[in-house]
């Protein structure tokens, strides 16, 4: 009897682990971001002028739809650049979280990036994406276009939130013919913004002519005109929806498709 | 900085009132409460006990310094008797509080009131053997496997993706009985 017991604790220790807390934030696991984006920039020169990107937001922990819409996209992994996730891969900002989002994101066959969400920044959220994914206000060129990505989920994170000053000097120093910014909460947040900083966040758009603002938050996808761009909520993946962004010379398009 | 004060609680506690209510003491290793958790316990009937515990993770393990407390229900299943020794199978449930404002969305001041529900409390459904040498049975050792409830939930709602196994938490421990 007591080899049998013995012979099912080893048999325990090798599925679990000493687990000393939810809430630790130490990881390893670095600099995810920098590390996806040398991919986009190795794939760039081969990549044709009109292009297509995926986009995904809010997978929270409904996992199983995570692993539907990576293979989506994988089975269009010609067709598509890259993807962009705007932010809430976790529920409560917890390693275990982020890790089990990120082990589903590695299985796309082309490079992503991950902006960060509200619900990222809770508990230690903000020290594991610091650490996972590395500076959560980056931009980057892909062809003719400027990807900004920006922090604001200003109630969560700690900090200058949304850093304003950050953006307009990345548009500012932009020659790329499309801009398209991607925040996880909508400029348009009536509950985060008072009406000057509505105001504020529309005369950036308008002043450089942005092309496109990409936000998360708000589970149900839908695009609306704000202030000279097109504002697209991404919606959660839950909703069955992904963004396709189509990208040329001549301007921005976009779709929500269904996976 | 460790709050040594709290962490001296379940000693005092034991200290002063062992002799009246308090039937153990315990330490534990891991199983989400902490690095190291200390505690005391009372074992009402045959079947069920409960613990207190107070458990930390110290910065150097976790990123920050984690303090922890924890109230474990320990339902006994089966006695396996040998000559020399015993094997308790028992199951429960810790229902465990992390604290610190940042943890406990609900209410942090940062956030409309209910923006977020509560995230510093959490459920641990376990697993357990302990067992003593039959000449030493006021040294008690045990071994816990458990899950929490995220990863009960989130197994619900993705089964086919989240591979429950791989969110087993294991604890290791030791109790002294009064």
């Amino acid at each position: 009897m007591l080899r049998a017991f013995i012979l099912l604790l080893l048999l325990v220790q090798s599925c679990g682990e000493f687990n000393v807390s939810p809430y630790i934030s130490k990881t390893s696991n670095s600099r995810t971001n920098s590390k996806q984006l040398s991919l986009i920039s190795n794939n760039e020169a081969a990549a044709p002028t009109s292009f297509k990107i995926a986009v995904i937001s809010d997978t929270h922990n409904y996992y199983k739809e995570l692993e539907e819409q990576v293979e989506y996209i994988n089975e269009r992994k010609n067709e598509y650049e890259f993807v962009i996730v705007a932010g809430d891969i976790t529920n409560l900002g917890l390693l275990r979280e982020y890790e089990m989002t990120k082990r589903l994101l590695e299985k796309l066959s082309i490079p992503y990036i991950v902006a960060a969400g509200n619900h990222d920044l809770l508990s230690n959220g903000e020290s594991i994406y610091d650490q996972m994914f590395g500076s959560s206000n980056f931009s980057f060129v892909y062809k003719q276009t400027k990807f900004i990505v920006f922090n604001n989920n200003n109630w969560e994170a700690t900090g200058k939130i949304p850093d304003l000053d950050f953006v307009e000097s990345e548009l500012a120093s932009s020659s790329s013919s499309n801009n398209v910014l991607i925040s996880h909460v909508s400029p348009e947040d009536r509950d985060r913004w008072n009406e000057a900083q509505r105001n504020e966040f529309s005369k950036l758009v308008s002043d450089y002519s942005v092309d496109y603002y990409l936000n998360g938050h708000d589970h149900n996808p839908t695009c609306s005109n704000f202030s000279t761009a097109t504002r697209c909520t991404i919606g959660a993946s839950v909703k069955g929806k992904i963004l396709e962004l189509n990208l040329s010379n001549t301007g921005v398009g976009h779709q929500h498709v269904k996976f | 900085m460790l709050n040594f004060k709290l962490l001296l609680l379940p000693f005092i506690l034991c200290v002063s009132a062992h002799g009246y209510f308090l039937d153990y003491l315990k330490m534990q290793h891991a199983g989400e409460i902490g690095e190291l958790a200390l505690g005391v316990g009372k074992k009402f009937n045959r079947i069920y006990s409960l613990d207190y515990m107070h458990g930390i993770v110290r910065e150097e393990t976790g990123g920050t310094t984690i303090e922890t407390i924890a109230l474990k229900n320990n339902f006994q299943l089966y006695r396996f008797s040998h000559v020399f020794s015993y094997i308790d199978l028992y199951s429960g449930l810790a229902a465990y509080h992390v604290t610190g404002l940042k943890y406990q969305a609900s209410r942090n001041n940062n956030y409309p009131e209910r923006y977020y529900r509560i995230g510093s409390i959490r459920g641990l459904f376990y697993l357990g053997l302990k067992g003593a040498l039959e000449e030493a049975t006021k040294h008690e050792g045990f071994f816990e496997a458990g899950i929490n409830d995220i990863w009960i939930e989130n197994y619900v709602n993705s089964p086919s993706t989240v591979n429950l196994f791989g969110y087993v938490s294991l604890a290791l421990g030791y109790s002294y009985i009064f």
